[in-house]
């Protein structure tokens, strides 16, 4: 095995994560439900009480200390001109205690908010209208991923034979050419092909999204966050969708390359605008203002995310046959989850990690 | 807008809970004719209540003649036609609220209070916008 070739790879791809991941789960924490902390449904007011403070403050330190760790391990077999065969042990070493210490940590944490934990309200509301069957965007903005594809192979139907027999299909950091492609129907139409099936997953997500999560609350201030959270993050994925619909159109031979090279960088971009915005909403929307005064309390115990404790295992698989809900908020995270005791999110999954082996696989076999 | 809630604590049958509040917002006009209700997935998956025990409430209503039930379609609100309601049926009414009176006292709530709530009942009923029928 190359072990240099291997150290130069895992580098740059394990340092930033190291920095990155640590960061998202710290905040992460703060950012959950006020009623739901570390996977558990509490009184809102422990995590601003002493002993909600005090776990949350252990939890940072584990995990600060551990990724501190992982990170000079992984320096150390990065810069410190060690064998490379030892470098490379190092920096998956780092690698292990920086993310795995995270476990422990989280552990702990849930030890500790266990004694905490409260039964959650039984009461349940619906807002009695029926859901939109026009999707966020409209149909027309749904398509326009689509339609940006489609006129791209128009072109390149149109434009064949000014197509050289040889051009460029991946691009440096410098936006130098560095993989070429021979001209054929499957590597000239590949790019369009490889962008429509990206964006036909996006679309499902979007539209199982739109038509299937659970509506925590329906009514008051809260009702009026979450709709739109919601809404907030429906926009954000399809203005995803048409980054990658632009990026896979900038790498075919009739578009500029720069064209495709600012797509990439816009797809990026729009992908940290919707962390930053989701941690900022916070999950379900409860850190946003909101307009409505009245708020609608019906009881006196937390309302949590309406699903019972027991059906979640560490707080973050949720398995509960008895709810239709394919997707329900996630108790860590922003966002949202499948409830594995639905047959469905089996099939939904088994498309997803088809989708993730297809696209790698296809690429392959239209380029080669 | 309308909000439907239940109690999955409460002894009486999540269906029959649906029902009950669906027909109270029926009765005070909380749909126009023709409006469409949600469908009975997304009732579930809000509610957290299996598929069929909505469909049991949405039957039970259509029975009734409050809806409209249609494959594919959801469930529309019908315009329901004046009803007579027998004498043994008013009956039982007045006898059913007088039970729920007696039971609310004895659990601790004040008579005038009572008298209250049923006499601010009332006035609810005569204002309404829309015709009880």
């Amino acid at each position: 095995m190359n072990w240099k070739i291997l150290q130069t790879v895992l580098t740059p791809l394990l340092l930033p994560l190291m920095l990155i991941i640590p960061a998202f789960v710290l905040l992460t924490a703060r950012r959950t439900r006020p009623d739901i902390f570390f996977g558990f449904t509490v009184e809102p007011s422990l995590r601003q009480a002493a002993a909600g403070r005090a776990i949350l403050r252990q939890f940072s330190q584990l995990v600060i200390v551990f990724s501190l760790i992982g990170l000079a391990l992984i320096l150390l077999g990065a810069f410190a001109g060690l064998a490379p065969g030892l470098a490379v042990a190092l920096i998956l070493g780092g690698a292990t205690v920086g993310f795995g210490g995270m476990i422990p940590a989280y552990a702990a944490a849930r030890r500790r908010v266990r004694p905490h934990r409260v039964e959650p309200s039984r009461e349940r509301e619906v807002m009695v209208r029926p859901r939109p069957t026009r999707p966020v965007g409209g149909w027309l903005g749904q398509s326009g991923p689509f339609l940006i594809l489609g006129l791209v192979a128009l072109c390149l139907w149109l434009r064949w034979d000014g197509i050289p027999e040889r051009f460029p299909i991946h691009w440096d950091l410098q936006g130098q050419p560095n993989g070429w492609a021979v001209k054929s129907w499957r590597s000239v139409f590949g790019s369009v092909l490889l962008g429509s099936l990206c964006c036909f997953f996006f679309s499902i997500l979007f539209l199982s999204f739109s038509r299937g999560v659970r509506r925590v609350h329906s009514s008051g201030v809260e009702g009026e966050r979450e709709s739109r959270f919601v809404r907030t993050m429906l926009v954000l994925v399809l203005t995803l969708e048409y980054c990658i619909a632009g990026m896979f159109a900038g790498f075919s031979p009739v578009v500029p390359p720069r064209l495709g090279g600012i797509f990439v960088a816009a797809t990026l971009l729009v992908g940290l605008v919707v962390a930053v915005m989701a941690f900022r909403s916070g999950q379900g929307g409860w850190r946003l203002r909101g307009h409505t005064s009245a708020s609608t309390p019906t009881n006196t115990a937390p309302v949590g995310d309406r699903t019972p404790d027991d059906c979640w295992k560490w707080g973050l698989l949720y398995f509960n046959p008895a709810d239709p809900a394919l997707w329900v908020e996630k108790r860590f995270g922003i966002g949202w989850t499948f409830n594995f005791g639905n047959p469905r999110a089996w099939f939904v999954l088994g498309a997803i990690l088809i989708f993730a082996a297809a696209v790698p696989v296809l690429s392959i076999l239209l380029f080669k | 807008m309308p909000i439907l809630r239940i109690d999955l604590g409460s002894p009486t049958p999540v269906y029959r809970q649906i029902v009950d509040s669906l027909r109270a917002l029926l009765v005070n006009g909380a749909f126009a004719p023709g409006a469409r209700l949600p469908t009975v997935r997304e009732v579930a998956i809000d509610l957290g209540v299996n598929h069929n025990t909505v469909a049991e409430a949405y039957r039970l209503l259509a029975e009734e003649g409050w809806l409209d039930l249609k494959r594919y379609h959801g469930a529309t609100v019908l315009q329901r036609p004046p009803q007579q309601a027998e004498p043994a049926r008013q009956e039982d009414f007045v006898q059913r609220l007088r039970e729920l009176a007696a039971r609310a006292i004895a659990d601790g709530v004040d008579k005038e209070e009572v008298a209250q709530l049923l006499g601010a009942l009332a006035e609810d009923l005569k204002q309404s916008k829309k015709e009880i029928l």
